[in-house]
């Protein structure tokens, strides 16, 4: 079992204090499940599938006035909600996918790339059109991948490349480590890679490493769970990472891991968020792939260097509301950013190798989920098959 | 004046849902009226006072539209494309009115602080930028869009002299500031030669210095790693001795078992840095005391025990 409470500061500030208070949320969190349960057998402690379903499906068709700040993201609610239900095995009704996939060829731009809503009315831009093109490989169909207008969204791509190496999100917009990724990722899949699309990427992305460790947004900027994962599977999609520090990227990724509440926080002395159990931990089997290649991570000894086990006590304690779907810590209300990267965490536990170190959890959990392809974080399945289906060998 | 008199002569552009639309947000009459507006000028391209004026409602009603943003400096741009640099540099400085107002109560939004780039690099005035950043880090601290802006502004202006005194009063503040931190570093690598022994030996004493007040602090020692690790431990004994001591606790306790809320007074950072600090001297007394150490590490760190039987497994993965 994990400490209780961090030790206690010598020097208390507000860092400090907002810590001990997350902490204490996250007991009231655990002691409440104690209450209903007896004891903290794992056994009896699982993903509350149903009502995370429910959720998930209640947001699919509409949404109340609240989420207008998202009217220009809406293709990752998309995402966020279809990722979720694939992870959860969670079948859609073929009706329900074809609107699904309509409205996402709406959201695209005859130039090229994604919008966040439907055309027109808004500019293409490359975390919609990550999010549009993930979803649409999820959903998996003939219709889902000719949705996507290859040839226009191969110009976006290039449109968006900067002197330096990165790419913007959008034209006139900002250039950082996600710029990178989501170009990327969407390239490689949709077999879009060219050398003039990747020159120089690699160079700018490493650049963006910092003294900690992890990654940043732009070069100097402070190293974070986002960015790093973003940075890292670009990197692995570029089959660069040796321009990486990696063991110091994994000396800063395990430090991440709360040593009380076992869930992770994105940058050094900030709390612990339900969304970082993917930035975070889905880093660590792109990090292991790479010690394996190496030959530093022999079949003989640990396999998965953080706590499988912890993360998993930190999802289904603490971030899983009551009312279903998931939330960034106890005492905030879930959305579907939240339930979607608390469950990819969840399902990259599920594919983790048993290391010794690790206590064992019961079988049940990671069977609750689909593994994920944690470079594009789509179904492992689903990556798989829109791979074959682009890039036909 | 009514949205619907401005726009007499424009017919609003509804959004096409198709006939089973998919996570469509209920919007009010209003977000549909704005929108509808914005879509027509959008397309028309109309770059207009009014249209800018419609930018900015639609703003309101969701900060995150980078549509919007992008639209507003194309406006801006070509309404005063032929103006007298007066005019244009009294419409960006209201543009950087509207951005500060917009900054404070979206102080998490990517677009808010791109487009307060453009401004700042239209009016010129990037000593004012500190003093904002300034307020909006007296809320956030650890702000990260701030943050970058204010790297932004450092590097683009060469604002350098008076941020290494701004940087310590916030660690003073707050020494668990890790933000703070790293802007140290960054000042330092654009400034100096960071790698040299003066820079490397006054890094080292003044994150000790902290490291003492609270050892228990993540930043501190993500920054002493930072500045000694890229120039090797051997030529800096002050680290080791440093380490050794604030171990003691673990150290002593190498015979016997530790009762468990003894755990709790052992600085895990000291011991962790120990055992790069000996492994990096890659001989077999130094190899073999990072083994022990990390076992010591495996009970102390729970959560990271895998960790720690890895880096003993892998005594040169470090490097
Ligand atoms: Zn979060």
């Amino acid at each position: 079992m994990l400490p209780r409470t961090s030790p206690p500061p010598r020097v208390p500030t507000a860092t400090s204090d907002e810590q001990r208070a997350t902490e204490e949320a996250c007991h009231t969190a655990v002691d409440k499940w104690l209450d209903e349960h007896g004891a903290l057998a794992r056994d009896s402690l699982s993903l509350s599938r149903a009502s995370h379903v429910a959720f998930l499906n209640s947001g699919l068709r509409e949404l109340p006035s609240g989420y207008c700040s998202l009217d220009a993201s809406r293709p990752w609610i998309c995402y966020w909600i279809i990722h979720s239900l694939e992870m959860l095995r969670e079948p859609r009704a073929d009706e329900l996918e074809e609107d699904v996939v309509r409205f996402l060829a709406s959201c695209q731009d005859p130039s090229g790339g994604f919008c966040g809503g439907p055309f027109p009315g808004q500019s293409p831009h490359l975390a919609p059109t990550y999010a549009a093109v993930n979803t649409l490989v999820t959903i998996g169909t003939e219709s889902a991948y000719r949705a996507i207008d290859r040839e226009s969204l191969r110009r976006f791509l290039l449109r968006m490349k900067t002197a330096e190496g990165g790419f913007t999100m959008h034209e006139d917009g900002e250039a950082d480590v996600r710029g990178s990724y989501t170009a990327l990722a969407v390239a490689s899949l949709c077999n879009l890679w060219t050398d003039e699309l990747v020159e120089g990427a690699a160079e700018f992305v490493a650049s963006c490493q910092t003294y900690e460790g992890g990654i940043g947004a732009t070069p100097g900027e402070e190293a974070h769970g986002g960015y790093t994962f973003c940075g890292l599977a670009a990197m692995v999609l570029l089959n660069r990472v040796e321009l990486l520090r990696v063991p110091h990227m994994m000396d800063w990724l395990v430090r991440r891991q709360m040593a009380v509440h076992g869930g992770f926080q994105g940058r050094t002395n900030k709390l612990v968020d339900s969304c970082y159990s993917f930035w975070q931990g889905g880093a660590f089997p792109l990090i292991q792939s790479v010690l394996e290649a190496r030959g530093e991570l022999p079949e003989t000894g640990v396999r998965s260097l953080f706590s499988t086990t912890g993360l998993f006590d930190y999802i289904l304690t603490c971030s899983q509301s009551p009312q279903g779907g998931l939330r960034d810590k106890p005492g905030r209300g879930r959305d579907y950013y939240h339930t979607c990267y608390a469950l990819s965490g969840y399902a990259v536990c599920a594919a983790e190798p048993p290391s010794p170190g690790s206590e064992g959890v019961p079988a049940h959990w990671p069977a609750a989920v689909d593994f994920v392809n944690p470079v594009y974080n789509v179904s492992a399945a689903k990556a798989a098959k829109a791979l074959e289906y682009f890039c036909p060998s | 004046m009514k949205l619907a008199d401005v726009f007499s002569d424009l017919e609003p552009l509804e959004q096409n849902e198709g006939p089973q639309p998919v996570v469509q947000i209920a919007a009010t009459p209003q977000f549909v009226e704005v929108m509808g507006y914005f879509r027509r000028v959008l397309v028309n391209q109309e770059f207009s006072q009014r249209a800018l004026q419609l930018s900015a409602q639609a703003i309101a009603l969701n900060a995150a539209n980078y549509t919007a943003w992008q639209f507003r400096r194309r406006c801006l741009t070509e309404l005063h494309a032929a103006s007298s640099e007066e005019q244009r540099l009294a419409a960006w400085r209201d543009e950087l009115e509207f951005c500060d107002e917009q900054c404070r109560n979206n102080m998490k939004n990517y677009q808010v602080w791109f487009h307060r780039r453009a401004c700042v690099e239209q009016v010129g005035e990037p000593q004012k930028e500190l003093q904002f950043i300034e307020e909006i880090l007296a809320e956030d601290a650890k702000n990260y869009h701030a943050w970058g802006h204010r790297q932004w502004a450092l590097r683009t202006y060469s604002l350098w002299a008076d941020e290494l005194s701004f940087v310590e009063r916030l660690i003073k503040e707050d020494l668990r500031n890790n933000s703070a931190w790293n802007q140290r570093y960054y000042v330092l690598q654009h400034t100096t030669d960071i790698k040299s022994p003066e820079v490397v030996k006054a890094e080292i004493a003044f994150a000790s210095k902290w490291i003492e007040i609270e050892p228990n602090n993540d930043s501190s020692w993500a920054y002493l790693k930072g500045i000694v690790r890229p120039v090797g431990y051997s030529a800096y004994p002050e680290v080791q001795q440093m380490c050794e001591r604030l171990a003691a606790g673990a150290l002593d306790e190498a015979a016997g078992p530790t009762q468990e809320g003894d755990a709790s007074k052992i600085c895990l950072n000291a011991l962790s840095l120990l055992v790069d600090i000996l492994q990096a001297q890659n001989t077999p007394k130094g190899t073999a005391r990072a083994e022990a150490l990390c076992k010591q590490l495996q009970r102390l760190d729970p959560i990271r025990i895998n960790y720690w039987i890895w880096r003993a497994q892998q005594p040169r993965a470090m490097g």
